[in-house]
């Protein structure tokens, strides 16, 4: 019932719509990598945050791909008689189509996220005080360090240019810790938008096979 | 709008006479399915009749608060002048059977019972408020840990820094012993939770429960406890002296504790009035100048406390000479009658008029009430929609009883027309259906968008908070911006269906004479976002909110340990935590309230459907139903009978309608 053009045009308004839902999920997450959290939290948040923003993204997506299609169905049989409106009031197209989508065999998964682990500096940081995390982000030009820290960390070093240097080793250490998680991000995200875009892909295949044989 | 002020009697008057009207639509309506959910509608006429109205009463330490409540329940109740306890907030309501209840943290609760008011004030007194000698140390600060940890707090260097930080008090160790003092004689058993005071107060206060919040602090700030009760009011009195009329505590009050959705619901009352009498106007003004951003200069008022109760007193029959024996009344019943004297006023109506109360009094009750007044004029309007809606359906059944009567061919007919007009019905309810999914699911829904925008704008404010106070106020302006995205939404999808289903209506009434059922959306959106409301409070946004507050917090493992660090540390490692648990809360809830809005759609398709079900079977029945010619008759008399009645009803509901339009 709906011609190759159309359904064409279709994919390519989803795609969009794909694209621009990755861009923002990607935005999402390196907003929260930039700012001064709690690296555990933001570790532990990053790790399943994104997987479940995606998996959302997936079922909007899916929505609003029914969403064209169903459109573009409604728009061919308008103008035709009751009874092949009728035909499609009976076939409940929308929730067949959503139900197979979601099945498990054809459902969206994303694959499984690995972020770049460092126990050490996590370690480390849950000792140093906080002040010291906003300098990690080159915000603060004076840091709180309390001394039982420094001991800890650097054992033996007890000037005020020692400490400096540690903290700027650890801040180091972070951001360049950060910069790996915003890559793994990336990758993860990639990775996963060509699996949506098949996912989506065999979805019209389907919706168009389905009402095909109506 | 209201044009004319009414107060608490007409109010009660205008509620008795629609519960009456309630009960007729109720017995006339019978198994009829008018489109109204009878369930619900029971529901706001109960939530009517046993409304009662939370005013709460804020204001700085000594601001005259209790000396003001005082004055509105005509008792002197409330110990006055002395220091209340911040986890001390009384509840006072009218009782037949007078009781005092306090609950402490423990979980013991006493109760006095059928005793003076005298009685009652003094344990007030020994409950509520901070004793003289501990009034330069932060008795609340200290309570509160008590309260989060369950034991008296060892007093050292680093305890003195974490009160200095949280009280804004410096030097506080030269204190340290009356510190330990005072710490002695606290602990569970002895640190209130909730006080009630129920009274039997001269009629006119059955419906109010006013709640007194101990005073807020030099920065407008309230301790945690009072949020839910400031959260529960219907009018917020924030009460401050008429002089110096400058108040930083009323602006951050107003601008960072109160949640954007109470704002509205704020009276300042500028107390002691008659000691600047000359300049009471001109304070006034200059009041209604300064806040003019912050509240509508109509609910600013002066006020003094004491002329009210002087005049309480003279009502009660108490001479003068005797009222002058109060040191706190003597000097101002001389310079009252002075006063009346020269403006020619007399005495015994003097003391009210300089009061103040003659005019914030109404204000106060009409404000209340506004709310109140609006929902018995959406009831009356639901029950006259109802009315029409039977009087359609029966006017549609008796015209075939009375085709049927004269013309049985012509009334197979008329049947069968029908059945292919329900058959197009279902066409084209499914149409409406998916122009719902199209128009409300997707990336690039409305609804869609503004989840989207609303979680971008709150993460940024939530991450970027430099501290609690702000954190929390972000936080609470998200819960109020997600309410207007909800109800924004509910109404768009019940607008949605409510015109479709009307212009279909149409059009197969016309060529048909096919009448659909009405869905009542009006109802439907309310008690969804009700529910809705409910379950972002109790599974999302207040399990975060109540994770907000700092007992509970303090409590965290993972900040426990940090607890002998400096405060400024302690407040920093606590900030990150919140923050981090407060962006995951609203990730959450915005998942869930996306799950919730679908429901509800689904919910609204589902009532369409159950429509088109009905529809089938009152047709089927219809066609199959055989009677005879005096069951006819006898059907034809019971329809006509029952569309007067529903006209007579109709006219007394239009006259009910009229006279609260006029209100």
């Amino acid at each position: 019932m709906l011609s190759k053009e159309k359904l064409e045009e279709i994919e390519r308004k989803i795609l969009e719509d794909l694209d621009s839902q990755s861009a923002v999920v990607k935005s999402e997450v390196n907003f929260f990598i930039d700012k001064d959290l709690n690296l555990y939290f933001l570790r532990e948040f990053i790790k399943s945050y994104t997987p479940k923003l995606l998996k959302k993204n997936a079922e909007l997506l899916l929505d609003t791909l029914l969403n064209y299609l169903m459109s573009a169905l409604l728009e061919v049989v308008s103008d035709k008689d009751m009874s092949v409106k009728q035909s499609i009031v009976q076939a409940d197209i929308r929730e067949r189509i959503k139900a197979w989508a979601l099945d498990k065999n054809n459902a969206f998964n994303p694959t499984k996220f690995m972020l770049k682990e460092d126990e050490e500096i996590l370690e480390k940081l849950k000792e140093v005080a906080p002040g010291l995390l906003i300098a990690m982000g080159g915000a603060a030009t004076a840091v709180i360090v309390s001394d039982n820290i420094l001991t800890k960390l650097v054992p033996g070093l007890s000037t005020l240019a020692g400490s400096a240097y540690v903290i700027k080793q650890v801040r180091e250490r972070v951001q360049r810790l950060k910069r790996i998680w915003k890559k793994n991000v990336d990758n993860y995200l990639e990775i996963n938008k060509k699996l949506l875009h098949s996912w989506l892909k065999s979805i019209i295949e389907k919706f168009h096979k389905d009402i095909s044989n109506l | 709008m209201m044009e004319k002020k009414i107060g608490f009697h007409e109010y009660k008057i205008f509620v008795t006479e629609l519960v009456n009207i309630y009960d007729s639509y109720l017995s006339v309506r019978g198994d009829y399915n008018d489109g109204i959910n009878i369930v619900l509608l029971d529901k706001k006429i109960k939530n009517i009749v046993d409304n009662i109205f939370y005013v709460a009463i804020a204001g700085e330490v000594k601001a005259g608060k209790s000396t003001f409540i005082n004055s509105l329940l005509r008792e002197e109740i409330l110990p006055a002048d002395v220091l209340q306890a911040t986890s001390s907030i009384i509840e006072v309501f009218y009782s037949k059977r007078p009781f005092l209840k306090i609950t402490y943290a423990s979980g013991r609760v006493e109760e006095i019972e059928e005793e003076s008011k005298e009685i009652f004030k003094e344990r007030l007194k020994e409950v509520a408020a901070i004793p003289d000698e501990y009034r330069d140390i932060p008795t609340s600060v200290l309570d509160q840990w008590i309260l989060d940890h369950g034991e008296v707090p060892e007093v050292n260097d680093e305890f003195i820094h974490y009160l200095e930080a949280k009280s804004n008090l410096d030097n506080l160790s030269s204190l340290i012993d009356k510190i330990r003092s005072y710490l002695q004689k606290r602990n569970l058993d002895n640190i209130t939770t909730r006080i009630e005071l129920g009274y039997p107060f001269r009629v006119g206060l059955e419906n109010i429960r006013f709640l007194d919040m101990p005073g807020v602090n030099a920065v407008g700030g309230v301790y945690d406890i009072a949020f839910s009760y400031l959260d529960m009011a219907n009018a917020i009195l924030f009460i401050h002296p008429i002089k110096p009329v400058e108040s930083e505590s009323f602006k951050n009050f107003v601008s960072t504790i109160i949640p954007k959705k109470n704002k509205d619901m704020v009276f300042q009352v500028l107390t002691h009035a008659v000691v600047y009498f000359e300049e009471k106007d001109r304070l006034l003004n200059e009041a209604r100048r300064i806040y003019a951003n912050l509240i509508p200069p109509n609910r600013i008022f002066a006020v003094d406390s004491i002329l009210k109760l002087i005049h309480e007193d003279l009502m009660r029959g108490k001479k003068l000479e005797d009222i002058k024996r109060d040191k706190a009344k003597r000097k101002w019943v001389a310079f009252v009658l002075d006063l009346a004297d020269e403006l020619r006023i007399p005495p015994e109506k003097a003391f009210l008029e300089f009061s103040g109360f003659k005019e914030l009094l109404p204000a106060l009750e009409n404000f209340l009430i506004e709310a109140p007044i609006l929902e018995l004029r959406n009831i009356a309007q639901t029950i006259h929609t109802g009315y029409e809606e039977l009087e359609r359906m029966l006017n549609e059944h008796l015209s075939l009883l009375l085709v049927r009567q004269k013309d049985l061919e012509k009334f197979e007919e008329e049947v069968k027309q029908r059945i292919d007009g329900y058959k197009r019905l279902q066409t084209e309810a499914y149409f409406i259906l998916e122009e719902a999914e199209i128009n409300f699911k997707g990336v690039n829904s409305p609804f869609e968008r503004a989840l989207q925008e609303f979680k971008s704008k709150y993460q940024e404010l939530i991450v970027n908070s430099r501290n609690l106070e702000e954190l929390r106020k972000h936080y609470r302006d998200a819960e109020d911006e997600l309410d207007e995205i909800i109800g924004k939404s509910l109404s768009t999808i019940s607008g949605f269906f409510q015109d479709r289903l009307k212009v279909l209506g149409e059009s197969l009434n016309k060529e048909y004479k096919l009448t659909i059922p009405k869905i009542d959306f009006a109802i439907l959106e309310e008690s969804t976002k009700k529910k809705l409301k409910e379950k972002e409070e109790k599974d999302a946004l207040g399990r975060a909110w109540s994770f907000l507050l700092p007992w509970r917090w303090l409590k965290l493992k993972e900040i426990f340990k940090f607890k002998k660090e400096s405060a400024s540390t302690l407040e920093k490692k606590l900030m990150q935590e919140l923050k981090g648990t407060a962006i995951t809360q609203i990730s959450n809830v915005l998942d869930k309230i996306r799950d919730e809005i679908f429901k509800a759609l689904d919910y609204y398709k589902g009532q369409v459907k159950q429509m088109l079900k009905e529809k089938e079977a009152q047709i089927e029945r219809l066609r199959l139903e055989i009677k005879t010619a005096e069951a006819l008759e006898l059907e034809i008399l019971q329809t006509e009978k029952k569309l007067t009645m529903i006209q007579r009803e109709k006219e007394r509901l239009n006259r009910f309608l009229e006279n609260l339009n006029v209100v």
